[in-house]
């Protein structure tokens, strides 16, 4: 009897034993930290091209109108499909396809000063939404290629178009360079150098 | 011989022997192609800088390309030749992938390829393993002078793997049976140069020729340890475990817990540099699978695979090209590739070889896999989990753990590329990772930039607002008496007008309420 006894405490003691370990070892929850508003889970998403082809002026700005409900999911370009089922997912919505109207969904591309031709405008470096182009007045510039997001919006304003988007992991072509016109005087037309 | 029983590995799978085929003569020196596609990449993914131009005429040994920086080592020339070009060009040990290369047409095709010491022109002031171009020839393709040079803590651990437990390969058993005083010579320069406390030297129980090899030159201080041919036994860090007892985690490297770990290949290569100041310009690639005269054979870098086949004899129907280890290589889609550093085997496939793989079928959850896992994971839950997109679940069960050993995949009976998904699902995350790091990137200069065009603009009316009132300042605080007298005029007078105007207004309040009392 006290053989039983003895046999039903031991195993109440490891029980009790293994029980302790299994509570100590056990994860703790971790706690949650704290919601972001929606607008700002949304920019966290979007590729940050800040490209403006959604028609806003940036991705944030983008993220505060699907917040506030004023732009659909399928306005992003670079985001592509999978960007819209992130935004999807997120949302709670069904996916849907890409409105073309914003532009077509392409692979990443660089944009690249050709520096033979460039004239030192600066009106690209005045475009770039990311600080990505280096240079001055009358000087040379430059892509940070590291920088670039691709937005394209330095290539309209360029005024001798000697920026062109390229791939990657393309070698570098240097096109050509900038052309330079003799301009004759006709005899008699600059009297003060006459 | 053997001092100290080696720690016994958690598993790992016993492969068939394939070597035979391959394994039987002597070194071959295969001759050399119309054309070198000398590879200027190193493993890291940079590219040494070439310092020829096309039109040139090189010697052999002869520089062609200088190293870049801290990650890339000289190149030599494997031939004497004219440099034809510089331009992009298959790898063979990145499956095909184009990579950087110098063209090199042969002066003298179809002659043997000839070992050379540095060419006296470009001898520099200080021989080192970056000038003489040594990168690791075990597959990983490092190079060699960053495992030497400024590492901390000091190694106390020297090992030498010429385990070589992958099926097919006898590349690095050929070379330590024949050049065995090299590999020697190389290894005693390797410890006085780390000063390391034991040197081991660690060799397949299957390779008892290479063992004997090495009895009769080994000096004393250089252990040598016999290791039971279980696939993967030769991977750096289970050597490292079976060798030390030391388990060394993923995130880490060897040199951090004092251990560095090199191949034979490598010590070879070394060796020849210190005796005679050789550059490394070829490597022993096994060549076997459906060939007719299967074997190690020496190949210049830059040699293309197609040069390797036709050296070889190969028989009709090839199904496709391996390169690398058979057990994680990849099918290479062009036989254009050419060779470099990291190409070890290379092996034509057939039907009866490697006969079509049965379509994948579902996972039986049969744990085959858990059990050959020389890591201890559980590939087949990683299976389930990124079945579900449960890419989180899968990262901490040790995704990142995995080395992509392929015995896994080797074992399951439903035929699950387990090894190659969990590949390429580490590429994706590290891809979409950095995509992340980018945008955040891009997000914080963006905002800076709305912040300092703001700032901008804010300065700029600031400094026109304090301008304007100090001009106002000044016409004010004029001394001249004519100016007050003016100003007085001037302000009775707009006093005046606000009087009038306000009494105007007055009366045009009170007009409209007459007719309603």
């Amino acid at each position: 009897m006290s053989g039983l006894l003895l046999i039903a405490l031991i195993l109440l003691g490891l029980a009790l034993l293994l029980g302790a370990r299994q509570l100590k070892t056990r994860p703790r929850p971790q706690p949650t930290p704290p919601e972001l508003p929606l607008a700002e889970q949304i920019d966290a998403v979007l590729p940050q091209t800040q490209c403006t082809q959604c028609g806003y002026k940036g991705c944030r700005p983008y993220a505060e109108a699907i917040a506030k409900g004023e732009a659909d999911i399928n306005q992003c370009p670079p985001g592509g499909d999978e960007g819209i089922a992130k935004l999807a997912a997120l949302l709670g919505r069904d996916p849907k396809p890409l409105d073309t109207s914003h532009g077509e969904h392409k692979p990443k591309r660089l944009a690249l000063i050709d520096e033979s031709v460039c004239i030192g405008c600066t009106l690209c470096i005045q475009a770039c939404p990311v600080d990505a182009i280096l240079g001055s007045a009358k000087h040379m510039h430059t892509v940070i290629r590291s920088e670039c997001t691709g937005c394209e919006l330095c290539v309209a304003p360029c005024p001798v178009d000697c920026i062109s988007m390229v791939d990657p992991d393309a070698p570098v072509k240097i096109r050509r360079r900038y052309p330079v016109f003799p301009i004759k005087i006709q005899a008699g037309s600059r009297p003060d150098r006459a | 011989m053997v001092n100290r029983p080696p720690y016994r590995m958690a598993a790992g799978i016993r492969l068939a022997d394939n070597t035979a085929q391959a394994h039987r003569g002597p070194i071959i020196t295969a001759t050399l192609p119309t054309c070198l596609h000398v590879p200027l990449q190193t493993a890291l993914s940079e590219t040494a800088r070439s310092c020829v131009v096309p039109g040139q005429q090189v010697q052999a040994g002869q520089k062609i390309a200088d190293a870049s920086g801290p990650n890339t080592v000289a190149i030599h020339a494997p031939a004497a030749g004219t440099v034809l070009s510089i331009g992009k060009q298959a790898l063979a040990e990145l499956a095909g992938q184009p990579g950087w290369c110098i063209t090199i047409e042969v002066a003298n095709p179809s002659s043997p390829y000839q070992a050379t010491p540095l060419a006296a022109s470009d001898k520099p002031d200080h021989l080192s393993l970056q000038t003489l171009g040594l990168v690791g020839l075990g597959g990983g393709g490092l190079p060699c002078h960053l495992r030497l040079h400024g590492v901390t803590p000091p190694i106390k651990t020297l090992i030498i793997n010429g385990v070589e437990c992958e099926p097919w390969l006898s590349c690095d058993d050929s070379l330590m049976r024949e050049h065995a005083d090299e590999i020697v010579a190389g290894i005693r320069w390797l410890q006085t140069q780390l000063d390391t406390e034991h040197t081991t030297l660690a060799i397949g129980q299957d390779k008892p020729a290479a063992q004997a090899a090495f009895k009769a030159v080994l000096p004393a201080g250089i252990q040598l340890v016999s290791i039971p041919p279980l696939y993967p036994a030769g991977e750096d860090r289970q050597l490292a475990y079976r060798l030390t007892g030391q388990e060394i985690p993923a995130s880490q490297s060897l040199e951090s817990f004092g251990i560095q770990s090199f191949n034979v290949a490598t010590v070879h290569a070394i060796g020849c540099a210190i005796l005679r100041a050789e550059t490394l310009t070829s490597r022993i690639v096994t060549i076997a699978g459906n060939v007719a005269r299967p074997g190690n054979y020496r190949v210049a870098f830059g040699t293309p695979v197609s040069h390797l086949l036709q050296l070889a004899g190969e028989q009709p129907h090839s199904t496709g090209y391996l390169v690398g280890n058979p057990m994680t290589g990849e099918t290479l889609a062009t036989t254009d590739a050419v060779i470099g550093a990291g190409a070890q085997a290379l092996i034509a496939m057939n039907q009866t070889l490697f006969p079509t793989t049965e379509p994948t079928r579902d996972c039986i959850r049969c744990g085959e896999c858990a059990e050959v896992c020389p890591i201890r994971l559980q590939p087949m839950q990683l299976w389930h989990s990124l079945n579900q997109q449960a890419i989180d679940q899968a990262q901490t069960d040790g995704l990142f753990d995995c080395i992509e050993c392929g015995a896994c995949s080797y074992v399951c009976p439903s035929r699950i590329p387990l090894a190659s998904t969990f590949r390429v699902t580490k590429q994706e995350i590290v891809q979409a990772t950095e995509a992340q790091q980018a945008a955040d990137k891009a997000r914080q200069r963006h905002e800076f930039r709305q912040f300092r065009l703001e700032r901008d603009k804010q300065e700029k009316a600031e400094r026109l607002a304090a301008k304007a009132a100090a001009k106002h300042e000044v016409a004010t605080a004029s001394s001249d008496p004519a100016d007050a007298e003016r100003a007085a005029k001037i302000k009775a007078a707009m006093e005046r007008a606000a009087a009038k105007r306000a009494a105007a207004q007055a009366a045009a309040t009170d007009k409209p309420a007459e007719p309603k009392s």
